[in-house]
């Protein structure tokens, strides 16, 4: 078996080295009959190692997107390996006629390929209003604007390619071309993908009176749309006004020095239908007054029953009444009727105070307020009957679909986020309904709501996500079908339907994971009992025998690592020192010699003459190491020739000295006793031992 | 010398006649008793993948499925090419809600050792014991010897032999799952049964445990979604395998 899987191991990662699949490269478009300024797609696909992206050519008759969307995978199976990849440009014919797309140049590993030809036939005549494909905008920030004093000018424009004006001019503006704020957001919804950018030009008026806002040339996918031209007033600064109530009494009343104002955006609208609610304390922004509640004020909010409400930020700010300047409290609620019929939003009362310093010395006049707003009537309109799959959701709103992840496997979950955006009742908004899917476990949505308050907009921005996990119970090619989501736009005064989808994919299967393992939902309790069937399980394993615990050596892959390691170092050092014998002769005949003089002095104990036997060790191994012949050589001959050679001294000496020894005890024909004897061998080893130290390198 | 032997091999007896037992008893339709038994030969240390095999399929007949894939992944722990376990795994799965997929194994082991599903522990560790010591030998050898190829065989040898020993050491310490036994298991924010749910396991469903916190337990799904669950709703496959099954086991705990 362990064979096999050794084999299999081997085939597998040779059929993985021999992963040079046949190159292929191949152009397709959605539809070979397309409307004139409509969007469709040109996919490019080519399977090879190393694919090396295209600049598409200019067509004629097409403008393509030159931001293309891409997609690499890896297939993988038993035998071999395929690396795709996948290009889609997004395209728009602009005028009617047989269009061709021409050959693709791709670089599939290292080598160009094409694409085939493709001719297509757009159809149908073009807008006439180059504004009915884009969705460009020119505003400014501020509603009064005063000479010498900045504001910016902003420029918005959606579109699948947005390429602002480099730069901008207007007659009586001084424009800062060079530092805009510039942002950016990217959609994705039902397939298309969209951009809007948005210039915010820094614009100092130089002139006051009425200013001409020019159309501004933007391009957007590949042609030239222009924003609304529009007309600015530019005021002189003010002069300071000063407030004196009893000579200025029949311009500024008692009435305008604190008033309440409360007001809807509009009093007619279908049930779920937002509507902002505003709030106002004017309040005169001046050094002689100052206003407010005091303690034991009465302060009643209006009362806003039969409707949802959500609550924004109070705004803080400073407005003009009557050319007076005025520090302007705002509460802001959007109500969303829940009732049909005549509703009410109550009456709001304030109370409060004016203090009013008319002089140093004097006390301030003192006024009391009991303001009172509202009510207001709110005609609520039933909505049309409703369309299956409609759950609630009343406003604008656009959906987003994705998968978090670019592969699908088996067993693991993968999260599709489902995004609606818009202005509504965000608890009104449920989650659209994935069709039931037989590869896959569904579960119900994780939900989050975000909420994006924009001076810009009336209403707030609804972000609401819904997160499914979606658990592929069987590999294979996927799809989960469109996605809907219906809800009612009552500008238009119709459900509308976004959608998303389909998606397609390859479930990879994983190891470990059953072929299909497609089981009863999660609500639905398994009958718990097995059915024996001619599908059962496979059978116990019963030829066991001899069955023991596990036993372990903790030590024993230390050593079984660590032993080849040492065993290795110990045949490196033997095999150096081998070659230094067979590379140095000196060397080799210094080691060997030494060796011999010890083994020599190792018998003399037991020689019939031990003194002679000493000697002529110890001579034999001067004479060995400097190359001498050693019969004959005396005492005085070792010591001239260890002169000779730059011996150190006091070696020469003890040796000297030890072969005068023998030379006595051996010419006097004494035994040594036993202590002399031991001195003189270990005196001779001492010696042999210094000289060999000596002389090797 | 010779009484130890004896007493080894009486103990050998007695564990294969324990072993017979359990045959028997799931011959007749006692898997309770078969359980019991072969739950005995793992407390004393019998580390044998047809012991693991064979209890599953007690479990399985006893419709305890969450214990039944445990027993069934501990089988292929030790050996990956048991194809019966292989495939009453897969019928064990089946009968679960949903059947998570295995976490996968680290980012380095899937990077490096991504050829050693077919061995099991002790081929990998025989082929680097034997790798290395070739490999040093031809070595040391080449010190003596010149012979064409010879070191780079040595130097091929011992490579391969540091990669089998990582695919031993790999398969000596698994990373350390569980599956589900309990029908749902609440998976929290927190260790506080007061946590809000970040989501739920159901039977059947592996995870990777990634800390222990008195009888809480953080586990990861191969999704990489994380949280707290309680120990009695899973069952660690190990290794060590003894003394798993003494908290969950005989209980069908409830969320």
């Amino acid at each position: 078996m362990q064979v096999r899987a050794v084999a299999a191991t081997v085939l597998i990662a040779a059929a993985g080295l021999a992963a040079a699949q046949e190159p292929y490269v191949e152009a397709s478009v959605d539809s070979t009959e397309v409307p004139v300024e409509s969007r469709f797609w040109i996919h490019i696909e080519a399977h090879g190692q190393e694919v090396e992206w295209p600049a598409l050519p200019e067509i004629d008759g097409l403008w393509v997107n030159p931001r293309p969307n891409t997609s690499e995978h890896m297939v993988i199976s038993n035998r071999s390996r395929r690396h795709i990849a996948k290009l889609s440009y997004s395209a728009i014919a602009l005028e009617p006629g047989p269009i061709t797309i021409p050959p693709i140049r791709v670089m599939v590993n290292g080598k160009p390929m094409y694409t085939e030809p493709i001719e297509i036939r757009a159809v149908g005549q073009p807008a006439t209003s180059p504004r009915s494909i884009a969705n460009v905008r020119a505003w400014v920030d501020d509603g009064h604007i005063v000479k010498g004093q900045p504001f910016w000018l902003n420029i918005e424009a959606s579109g699948g390619d947005v390429r602002m004006p480099e730069s901008i001019s207007v007659d009586g503006l001084s424009i800062d071309n060079v530092n805009v704020r510039r942002g950016r957001s990217v959609s994705l919804g039902r397939g298309v993908y969209s951009e809007t950018l948005k210039n915010a030009y820094h614009c100092t008026p130089h002139r006051a009176g009425e200013i001409e806002v020019p159309a501004f040339p933007v391009q957007v996918d590949g042609k030239t749309v222009e924003t609304e031209p529009f007309t600015i007033t530019v005021y002189e600064q003010r002069p300071r006004q000063t407030v004196d109530l009893d000579a200025d009494a029949n311009e500024l009343t008692r009435d305008d020095l604190v008033f309440i104002n409360m007001e809807v955006d509009k009093t007619e609208v279908y049930q779920g239908e937002p509507l902002l609610l505003q709030a106002q304390l004017w309040r005169i922004a001046h050094r002689y007054v100052q206003s407010g509640p005091i303690r034991g004020s009465l302060i009643v909010p209006p009362s806003t029953e039969g409707f949802y409400v959500t609550y924004l930020e109070p705004l803080s700010y400073v407005d003009e009444h009557k050319g007076w300047k005025y520090d302007v409290s705002e509460e802001r609620k959007v109500l969303y009727p829940t009732a049909i019929g005549d509703l009410r939003i109550g009456q709001w009362h304030w109370e409060g105070i004016a203090l009013v310093h008319s002089g140093y010395a004097s006390r301030p006049r003192r006024l009391t307020y009991s303001l009172n707003a509202g009510p207001i009537k709110i005609k609520v309109k039933p909505l049309p009957p409703r369309p299956a799959g409609f759950n609630g959701a009343v406003g604008q709103f656009e959906m987003n679909a994705s998968f978090n992840t670019q592969s699908l496997k088996q067993g693991v979950p993968a999260r599709l986020v489902v995004t609606v955006t818009g202005t509504g009742n965000p608890d009104a908004i449920g989650g659209p309904a994935i069709p039931d899917l037989p590869w896959a476990q569904v579960s119900e949505p994780e939900r989050k709501t975000d909420l994006e308050v924009s001076a810009q907009r009336p209403y707030p921005t609804v972000t609401k996500r819904f997160t499914y996990q979606i658990v592929p119970l069987r590999s294979g090619m996927v799809t989960l079908p469109e996605i809907k989501f219906i809800h009612f736009d009552p500008e238009t005064g119709q459900y509308e339907t976004q959608t998303a989808g389909p998606f397609s994919g390859m479930v990879e299967a994983m190891p470990g994971v059953p072929e299909e393992v497609v089981i009863a939902a999660e609500n639905q309790p398994r009958l718990r009992n097995v059915e024996i069937q001619s599908d059962d399980i496979m059978p116990v394993a019963r030829k066991i025998s001899n069955l023991s615990p596990a036993r372990s050596v903790p030590w024993l892959p230390a050593a079984v690592a660590v032993s080849p390691v040492l065993a290795f170092a110990f045949a490196a050092v033997v095999a150096a020192r081998r070659a230094r014998f067979a590379r140095d002769g000196a060397y080799a005949r210094s080691v060997r010699a030494h060796r011999t003089a010890l083994a020599a002095l190792d018998r003399c104990r037991d020689a019939g003459n031990p003194a002679e036997a000493l000697f002529q060790a110890v001579v034999q191994y001067v004479a060995d190491a400097y190359r001498r012949e050693a019969a004959g050589l005396t005492s005085s001959d070792v010591r001239e020739l260890l002169e000779a050679n730059a011996v150190d001294p006091q070696i020469v000496d003890n040796g000297a000295r030890i072969l005068r020894s023998c030379e006595r005890v051996n010419y006097a024909g004494q035994d040594l006793t036993a202590d002399e004897w031991r001195a003189l061998e270990s005196g001779a080893r001492e010696f042999i031992d210094r000289l060999e130290e000596a002389r090797r390198p | 010398m010779s009484a130890l032997l004896l007493a080894f091999a009486l103990a050998a007896t007695s564990y294969d006649a324990v072993f017979q037992d359990s045959l028997a008893a799931y011959d007749e339709g006692d898997y309770e008793h078969a359980v019991v038994l072969l739950e005995q030969l793992v407390d004393e240390g019998i580390v044998e993948d047809d012991v693991f095999y064979n209890l599953g399929n007690a479990y399985f007949r006893l419709g305890r499925f969450g214990e039944s894939i445990a027993n069934y992944e501990r089988t292929l722990q030790l050996n990956p090419n048991h194809r019966d376990a292989r495939r009453n795994l897969e019928k064990a799965l089946a009968e679960c809600p949903r059947g998570l997929a295995r976490p996968l194994p680290p980012e380095w082991e899937q990077a490096v050792l991504f050829w050693h599903q077919g061995f099991d522990r002790r081929t990998s560790g025989f082929l680097a014991a034997a790798l290395w010591v070739t490999g040093w030998t031809l070595l040391g050898v080449r010190r003596f010897m010149r012979v064409r190829y010879l070191a780079a065989a040595g130097a091929v040898a011992v490579a391969f032999g540091a990669l089998f020993g990582a695919s031993w050491y790999a398969k000596s310490h698994p990373q350390p799952t569980a599956v589900v036994v309990s029908e749902k298991a609440p998976v929290r924010y927190g260790t506080s049964p007061t946590d809000k749910v970040r989501f739920e396991l159901f039977e059947g469903d592996r995870v990777l445990v990634e800390a222990a916190d008195g009888d809480w337990l953080r586990v990861a799904t191969i999704g990489r979604e994380r949280g707290w669950a309680k120990a009695e709703h899973l069952v660690a496959v190990g290794p060590p395998y003894a003394g798993y099954f003494e908290r969950g086991a005989g209980e069908e705990a409830g969320p």
